[in-house]
């Protein structure tokens, strides 16, 4: 790992409770959380209110502990990156044995928590997601394979399956098909980023698509992986859970998803700044919350037998 | 090459202000420490309270 530039008088002042908030990614945990609450909502049976908020609780943390972790190992090429160079880790807010104890510490916490009030599925179902996230994506996948994000991004799939697992104790085929939709979903949402932040990956040297294989390449998975996701976001009504609320929203937010991807596709990025790009960052975090709150609002309807 | 945590070089005393703010950090961290093991204490009971109503 590289150098580690520390201001002296940030560690003399020592890491204040905003640092540690941080170092959970409170950004990624939202969407964790939320996939999470919608997976928990759209699952058949009931849920005891103080159970519900345990396995959220859990959740939370131990999405929050993994992100810890990851950047305790990633602060060299944090420090590259401009989009993660403010990270605590990275400015020396937080030692990295901190930062390291913290997450392992809160992950182990969660899980322990999670297997004992809600249930040994859920449980070890956060412990996966969590191992997944730090030992095959961060450590191995991450700066080694342009199909860091493909493989890696099982890790942020698990949350629905875990809130469905929280009610039910078991896994069925419809929380792996919400598996699915994140699985598939990772890759357009990290590459459209990687097109403009290119620059910056090159430089940290992690091999995401753009850097390894080129735009061309990394815009045509990017259109299949779109496409791919079409049929997944409406099948789960198929199967029983959600109705025509899911079908109808899915299908015009999916086919919205692949206009954005057509339109990257058909971008000079160098010569509009990656506009369409961008443009499909943003649509591809709006697609997410968009989709699983219909797989909340519909599932949940079906669930009261609405 | 020197990472972070290889670092053994003497960093500089802090100065009065760093200290009272180290310590103002400090005592901030730990409340919330506290707070939060409360809130889990409290969580376990209700949950355990819970299933064991439901037995």
């Amino acid at each position: 790992m590289s150098d580690v530039t520390m201001d002296s008088s940030m560690t003399a002042r020592g890491a204040s409770w905003r640092d540690y908030y941080e170092l959970l990614k409170p950004r990624v945990m939202t969407l964790v959380v939320f996939t999470a609450i919608a997976g928990m909502m759209a699952a058949p049976g009931a849920i005891h209110p103080a159970v519900a908020v345990a396995a959220i609780l859990c959740v939370t943390i131990g999405a929050g502990a993994a992100g810890a972790i990851n950047m305790w190992f990633e602060r060299d090429i944090d420090a590259v990156m401009a989009r993660t160079a403010a990270r605590p880790t990275v400015q020396g807010r937080v030692e990295p044995a901190e930062a390291l104890t913290f997450g392992v510490f809160l992950s182990v916490a969660s899980v322990m928590t999670m297997a004992l009030l809600v249930g040994w599925v859920a449980g070890a179902l956060l412990a996966l997601a969590n191992l997944f996230y730090v030992f095959v994506y961060t450590i191995w996948l991450k700066r080694r394979t342009p199909q860091n994000i493909v493989i890696g991004g099982a890790a942020g799939a698990f949350p629905p399956m875990i809130g469905w697992a929280a009610v039910t104790g078991d896994v069925t085929v419809v929380p792996i098909l919400y598996f699915l939709l994140i699985f598939l979903w990772t890759p357009p949402h990290f590459w459209a980023l990687a097109l403009y932040r290119r620059p910056e990956y090159d430089k940290a040297g992690v091999p995401m698509l753009p850097v390894v294989a080129g735009e061309r390449a990394t815009k045509l998975q990017m259109l299949l992986y779109t496409v791919a996701l079409l049929p997944v976001s409406v099948a789960p009504p198929l199967l029983g859970v959600g109705g025509w609320l899911t079908v109808g929203g899915g299908l015009v937010l999916g086919l919205l998803f692949v206009i954005c991807a057509w339109r990257v596709w058909q971008e000079d990025g160098a010569a509009t700044g990656h506009k369409a790009a961008k443009l499909m960052f943003g649509y591809s975090i709006f697609y997410l919350f968009a989709l699983f709150g219909l797989i909340a609002v519909d599932g949940g309807a079906t669930g009261l037998g609405l | 090459m020197m990472t972070a945590m290889t670092d053994t070089s003497p960093q500089p005393a802090p100065d009065g202000r760093d200290e009272a703010e180290r310590k103002r950090r400090l005592r901030q961290r730990n409340l919330i420490v506290l707070a939060l093991l409360i809130a889990w204490v409290a969580l376990i009971y209700l949950v355990a309270i819970v299933r064991m109503g439901a037995q």
